[in-house]
């Protein structure tokens, strides 16, 4: 238990730090105007690494191209999204697909 | 807690935020619907200094000089409850099948708990639950979950003109809550010209930790009896959920060939950089990347 303890101390501060540290610094000393533009486009940049993470790969390593049933369930997930803008219907087309995909395919 | 002299003080800095957060008023003025996920009732007014700030004007309508249409939108904690449910199959499904995999690396349910409400990261646990089982030691473990979750910089860098005349301390309780799902949420629903940011960004994270809470402890319990999430399409949620947040801050920025652009770049340069690292790191720099792209066709176009 005890180092099980320690551990759970040390990832807890490791992971606390980076999500606390920018919005504690930035509510006491402001940001520079450039660095407030570059942020602008960290939002959308930083979802769609973490779509092409989750789609493209598994573990380590690439999903071959040719089987990657991600790239086939995006499809109607982006149409729901640009067609609805609604968060949920998105998220269960994408699961739908998902799970048709995995009884048919 | 907050202290009105300084919003005062910064105006200036905070105004030249504004003018780079065009999200906040442009539907509203040509009477459109809100994307989905959004407040209905929300109003956000077209682009004053006097919207900024809880201190500055307590009131919707207040201290606006000019009598234009301009309000600022109220929200609430339980606004921010609300905007967190689209979010929640995500968390339950993928919270469930960590509880699972630490089940299986040999945790407790206790220490399952502890670590979903002190670590509360959903990639970072189940690496702790596959390294512990592989008998890692604890210095590497750490070393590697660092790595894996200090993308928690740019979220937070990101979020932190929103919630920056807040006190240090609001933002510490504030930003220990992040997550990829409560950042997307959070930069498509607030803008400057929102009250209370504080207490719907409380809201969001309370009821996104909740849940991963009570998902992660399901999985622990249950997870030997319920088949594999996976079969049902659920480990979907999660990668849909961003395609539907990125897809409603694009159609909603209005710049579709910057942020078009930032959005190809960050695949080809995650799919370049993924070749030689691993990926939590990969996705990193291709965001950091994009970004610099986004600001070099910005000023060269």
């Amino acid at each position: 238990m005890s180092q099980f303890v320690w551990m759970l101390i040390g990832v807890s501060i490791v992971t606390a730090v980076p999500r606390v540290l920018p919005m504690m610094l930035v509510s006491r000393f402001g940001m520079p105007e450039w660095l407030q533009r570059w942020l602008r486009y960290v939002p959308p940049a930083v979802m769609v690494a973490l779509i092409a993470q989750s789609v493209l790969t598994e573990g380590e390593t690439f999903v071959p191209l040719h089987e990657n049933q991600n790239l086939v369930a995006l499809i109607p997930t982006l149409i729901a999204a640009i067609w609805t803008r609604s968060l949920l219907v998105t998220v269960l087309t994408g699961i739908g697909s998902m799970l048709v995909l995995q009884l048919w395919a | 807690m907050d202290d009105p002299s300084r919003a005062v003080m910064t105006g200036e800095r905070i105004d030249g935020f504004k003018r780079l957060l065009p999200e906040a008023a442009t539907d509203e003025a040509e009477g459109k619907p809100f994307p989905a996920g959004r407040d209905r009732d929300g109003v956000a007014g077209t682009g004053t200094a006097a919207a900024e700030s809880d201190a500055a004007c307590g009131k919707r309508g207040e201290s606006m000089p000019n009598g234009t249409s301009d309000a600022v939108e109220e929200l609430t904690f339980w606004g921010g409850v609300r905007d967190c449910v689209p979010t929640l199959l995500g968390y339950w499904s993928i919270g469930f099948a960590a509880g699972v995999v630490g089940a299986t690396a040999g945790f407790n349910v206790l220490e399952i708990g502890l670590l979903s409400v002190f670590l509360y990261a959903g990639s970072a646990q189940f690496i702790v639950a596959a390294m512990a089982s592989a008998g890692s030691s604890i210095i590497s473990i750490i070393v590697t979950v660092f790595f894996v979750n200090v993308r928690h910089l740019l979220l937070s860098a990101a979020i932190a003109p929103l919630f920056r005349q807040y006190s240090m301390l609001k933002n510490f309780l504030l930003g220990v809550q992040l997550t990829d799902e409560t950042f997307g949420v959070a930069v498509n629903r607030l803008s400057l010209h929102a009250n209370h940011r504080d207490k719907w960004m409380f809201g969001l994270n309370v009821t996104a930790q909740l849940n991963w809470v009570i998902a992660t402890l399901a999985g622990a319990w249950f997870g030997a009896w319920i088949p594999d999430p996976e079969r049902f399409g659920l480990h979907f949620a999660l990668p849909a959920m961003f395609v539907g947040l990125v897809v409603q801050q694009i159609m909603h920025r209005k710049q579709w060939r910057t942020d078009l652009i930032v959005a190809g770049t960050t695949v080809a340069y995650f799919a370049v950089l993924f070749l030689w690292l691993p990926s939590h790191i990969a996705v990193i720099l291709a965001a950091v990347g994009a970004a610099c792209t986004g600001l070099a066709v910005e000023r060269w176009r």
